[in-house]
């Protein structure tokens, strides 16, 4: 019994690596957004041009390949592309990324940090794929729903809407706001991903989020929410900027 | 499942609620006060950001209804 608990304590406090990173990642991705949001632009922009380091955020300039983009069709052409072929290369490009990022995640923590029971990489590449599976038809329905219950109903529409990543300067809807509102919500991250820390670094008392989700999972209805939500903001966050709850 | 004094699942749920209450702020437009969906799409505004929500997101549901696992969060 001993030797089992040793080793979930020894894998918690090895899992606290990855986690670390995993809010790194994101707080440099928030950092390197906010740089190029904040900037002060370099050139004067010509009438009817966005000014370098003024577009918001979400937008690339057009014409121009952002640090660590690959090289490709232009925000200003994908504008033209628009519809539901920039919508498909947008989310597939994500979908793709996304899942190679992880699995690489995974095997750098498989051989790097801790060799974890067989058929671990197994388990991530293929219930990952799963899951990807069956959310695609999910996602896909919604936007389709979407898309019918907001267009006008004497007019069909032509393009399905086109992610913020995607559009120009002033036509997306996002405002600048202050920086400090920014920092409050990296701040609150923090806190969770310090809480989990001390979770996961075995502090007496502090239960982990898994137990907290666990919590909720014990019954059906729980477990159903739950899983509703996770589907929800993976729509939102990567398939549909729509509005609905959080303000996109 | 183990069993934690309540003050551990109270101080969690103080978290989230600081998140929402957040959130509510931006909602209600409360000025210098951006969305969480603001947040985000700073975050995605390069690829490897976009990359890297994804990633969290689809391992969200990995390890929470497929595997059940102790990877990052312990199960």
């Amino acid at each position: 019994m001993t030797p089992v608990t040793v080793l979930a304590a020894s894998a918690d406090r090895q899992a606290l690596i990855p986690m670390a990173t995993g809010y790194l990642i994101l707080m440099s991705a928030l950092a390197l957004g906010l740089r190029r949001m904040y900037r002060p632009p370099a050139t004067q922009a010509e009438p009817g041009q966005a000014e370098p380091g003024q577009a918001e955020p979400g937008q690339a300039e057009p014409g121009q390949a952002e640090p660590g983009q690959p090289l490709g069709p232009s925000p200003a052409s994908s504008r033209h592309r628009s519809g539901w072929a920039a919508q498909a290369r947008h989310v597939i490009g994500t979908v793709v990324g996304g899942y190679l990022l992880l699995m690489a995640v995974v095997v750098a923590y498989y051989y790097g940090v801790t060799r974890v029971g067989p058929g671990f990489l197994e388990s991530a590449v293929t219930g990952n794929a799963l899951l990807i599976g069956l959310a695609a038809p999910v996602f896909a329905a919604a936007s389709w729903l979407a898309s019918r219950l907001r267009r006008p109903r004497d007019r069909p529409p032509r393009h399905p809407p086109v992610p913020a990543d995607l559009l120009r300067r002033g036509e997306a809807s996002t405002a600048r706001h202050p920086l400090i509102g920014y920092l409050a919500w990296a701040v609150l991250f923090g806190a969770l991903f310090a809480w989990e820390g001390l979770a996961l670094a075995g502090v007496t008392g502090v239960p982990s989020f898994s137990d907290v989700v666990r919590l909720i999972m014990r019954y059906p209805v729980g477990r159903g929410a739950l899983f509703a939500l996770w589907l929800w903001a993976g729509w939102h966050l990567f398939v549909r900027r729509w509005q609905f709850l959080l303000r996109a | 499942m183990a069993r934690y004094p309540l003050i551990g699942y109270l101080a969690w749920a103080v978290l989230f609620g600081a998140l929402f209450a957040w959130e509510g702020l931006a909602l209600a437009r409360v000025t210098g006060v951006p969305s969480l969906g603001s947040v985000f799409r700073v975050i995605t505004r390069y690829p490897v950001g976009r990359w890297a929500l994804f990633a969290l997101w689809l391992w969200t549901g990995w390890h929470f209804f497929i595997r059940g696992w102790h990877f990052l969060l312990r199960a």
